[in-house]
C-alpha cells in the first residue's frame, strides 16, 4: 500500500516530504532509525536490574559476547 | 513497541550463535496511554516488565532501568533505540529507533548468517492482553482539566510507605521555572499496577499544600468533585493552582499531602490512605509526554472534550499538523524539537520558530509557525 505522504512547503520555504505509515517510520530518512553518536564508543559501565530485581551491570554481563540491547516500554 | 515480533524472530535465530539480547525497560514514553502511570519504584518497573512480557509475547530477557534512568541517559536517551555491542565492549551499531530488518543484516555481518530464518509469521500469534486488565473499572467519566500551554513536567518525589497507589504528575508553565510564579497543573492518578480504584461512596480525595512563609498558592488546598456516575472509577483527579514563590528561597520544594479512599479491585479492602509528594520546580526530562487520545496532549478546560486534536486550529488539508511534524522529528519524544532534532529547512529556521528563545521548539511554537502560512 502506498504510504501517505505529507509535505512541508510554505511553512519552511522549501518542500520536504515524509511518509507517515507505521511501517516506513523508523526505517528511512534522517529521522528514526538514524545512527547515534554513540556508535563506535565503548559501552559505558552502567547498571540496571534483572527481572528478579538483582543488579545487572551491563558491560560486565556482555563481556566477551555479542549483545543486542533495545530500549522500550509499554507506552 | 511494534518492532517486538521482528526482534523476537531474530533472537530465536541468533541466541544459539552466542548473541545475547536484552530489552531495557525505561521510563514510560507516553504515560497515561492505556491508563498506565509512570512507575516511581523499581518494584513497579519490574511489575511493568511482567506485564510487558505477556502483552508483547516475547521471550527476550528484560532489564529494568534504574529509577535514576541511568541506562537511558547513558545510552542516548531515546525511547526505542537499538545498540549492538561487540565482544570487546564497543557499541558497533547504535541507531535511534529499532529496525529489525537492519539489525538482522548487522548480525549477519558481525557473526554470520543464522542457521534458521524465523519469520514474524512463524511466531505463534497471541492476542495482546487488554490495556490494563481493569476493564470493569470505569474510565472517562471525570472531566479532565487542561494543562497550561507550554507546560512542562516537574520532578515529583513520592514520599512515605509503599505501595504508592497514587501518583502525581505535576506540570507547570515555563514561567514557573523562570520566575517562580505561574500556573501549576496537578494530576493525581491511581496506578493500575496496584489494582486499586477510587471509592466514590467515600469522601472525595483532598490535597493540601504546605505553604512556606512568603509563598502564595491559590488555592492551597482542594477537594475533588464528588463522582456520582459510578461507585468506582480510575480517572485522574486534576487541579490548577496559581503559585508565587518569587519571595521564597530558590530550591524550596512544594510539599503536598493527599488524603483519599482506595479499594482494591478484588474487593478485599477499602481504606483511607494518606500520601505525600514533593515537587521540585525543575523540569523532569524523564517524565514522558502525555498524549490523550482524541484530545492532543491536553484535556479540557472546564470539562468539555476539546483539546488539541480534532477541531483545533491546525494546518489546511494535505499539510502536516504540528503533531505530525513532532511525531516525525522529535526523536527523543520529549514533546519539543531540539536544535539537533530540527533537520533540513527546520534547522535553517530554528531560531525563528523558537520564539521564546529557550533552545527548543514546542508544539505551540510549531503551531504558531504553521498558522503564519
Amino acid at each position: 500500500m502506498t504510504a501517505l505522504k505529507f509535505c512541508l512547503l510554505a511553512a519552511f520555504g522549501v518542500s520536504i516530504c515524509f511518509p507517515l505509515s507505521a511501517q516506513e517510520r523508523g526505517s528511512k530518512g534522517k529521522g528514526k532509525g538514524s545512527p547515534m553518536t554513540l556508535q563506535g564508543e565503548p559501552l559505558p559501565d552502567v547498571s540496571g536490574f534483572d527481572e528478579e530485581g538483582n543488579a545487572f551491570p551491563l558491560r560486565q554481563k556482555l563481556k566477551g559476547r555479542h549483545g543486542v540491547i533495545v530500549f522500550g516500554c509499554l507506552t | 513497541m511494534n518492532n517486538v515480533p521482528g526482534l523476537e524472530a531474530i533472537y530465536r535465530d541468533y541466541k544459539s550463535k552466542g548473541v545475547d539480547f536484552y530489552f531495557i525497560y525505561k521510563s514510560l514514553a507516553h504515560p497515561e496511554r492505556d491508563g498506565l502511570v509512570q512507575p516511581v519504584t523499581i518494584d513497579e518497573r519490574l511489575a511493568h516488565i511482567k506485564k510487558a512480557k505477556v502483552q508483547l509475547s516475547t521471550t527476550i530477557p528484560w532489564i529494568a532501568d534504574s529509577m535514576s534512568n541511568e541506562l537511558k541517559n547513558a545510552l542516548g536517551n531515546r525511547n526505542n533505540s537499538e545498540i549492538v555491542v561487540s565482544p570487546d565492549g564497543t557499541m558497533v551499531v547504535a541507531r535511534d529507533w529499532s529496525d529489525p530488518s537492519a539489525l538482522r543484516l548487522d548480525l549477519e555481518r558481525l557473526v554470520g548468517k543464522a542457521e534458521t530464518l524465523t519469520e514474524v509469521t512463524d511466531l505463534k500469534a497471541q492476542a495482546p492482553a487488554a490495556g490494563d486488565g481493569h476493564a470493569a473499572i470505569p474510565r472517562g467519566i471525570v472531566p479532565r482539566v487542561e494543562r497550561p500551554d507550554s507546560s512542562e513536567p516537574l520532578i515529583v518525589t513520592t514520599k512515605g510507605d509503599e505501595p504508592f497507589y497514587l501518583k502525581l504528575r505535576a506540570e507547570a508553565e515555563k514561567s514557573v521555572a523562570r520566575e517562580s510564579k505561574g500556573t501549576l497543573h496537578l494530576s493525581f492518578q491511581l496506578d493500575p499496577i496496584h489494582e486499586v480504584h477510587w471509592n466514590n461512596l467515600a469522601p472525595p480525595m483532598r490535597y493540601s499544600i504546605a505553604v512556606p512563609e512568603g509563598a502564595i498558592f491559590t488555592p492551597s488546598s482542594g477537594e475533588a468533585a464528588k463522582v456520582s456516575a459510578a461507585k468506582a472509577d480510575m480517572d485522574p483527579r486534576e487541579f490548577l493552582v496559581e503559585l508565587d514563590l518569587s519571595t521564597v528561597e530558590a530550591g524550596t520544594p512544594i510539599i503536598i499531602s493527599v488524603d483519599y479512599f482506595a479499594c482494591d479491585d478484588a474487593d478485599r479492602w477499602c481504606k483511607p490512605v494518606t500520601q505525600t509528594f514533593e515537587i521540585s520546580l525543575e523540569t523532569d526530562r524523564d517524565a514522558g509526554r502525555v498524549q490523550i487520545p482524541g484530545g492532543g496532549r491536553g484535556g479540557t478546560k472546564g470539562g468539555g472534550m476539546k483539546g488539541r486534536g480534532k477541531g483545533s486550529a491546525g494546518p489546511g488539508r494535505g499539510m502536516p499538523s504540528a503533531e505530525n511534524i513532532l511525531s516525525r522529528f522529535d526523536t527523543n519524544e520529549d514533546g519539543a524539537l531540539s536544535r539537533e532534532e530540527a533537520t533540513g529547512p527546520m534547522a535553517q529556521r530554528f531560531d525563528q520558530m523558537d520564539t521564546n528563545r529557550d533552545g527548543s521548539v514546542s508544539i505551540e511554537e510549531l503551531e504558531a509557525r504553521l498558522a503564519r502560512r
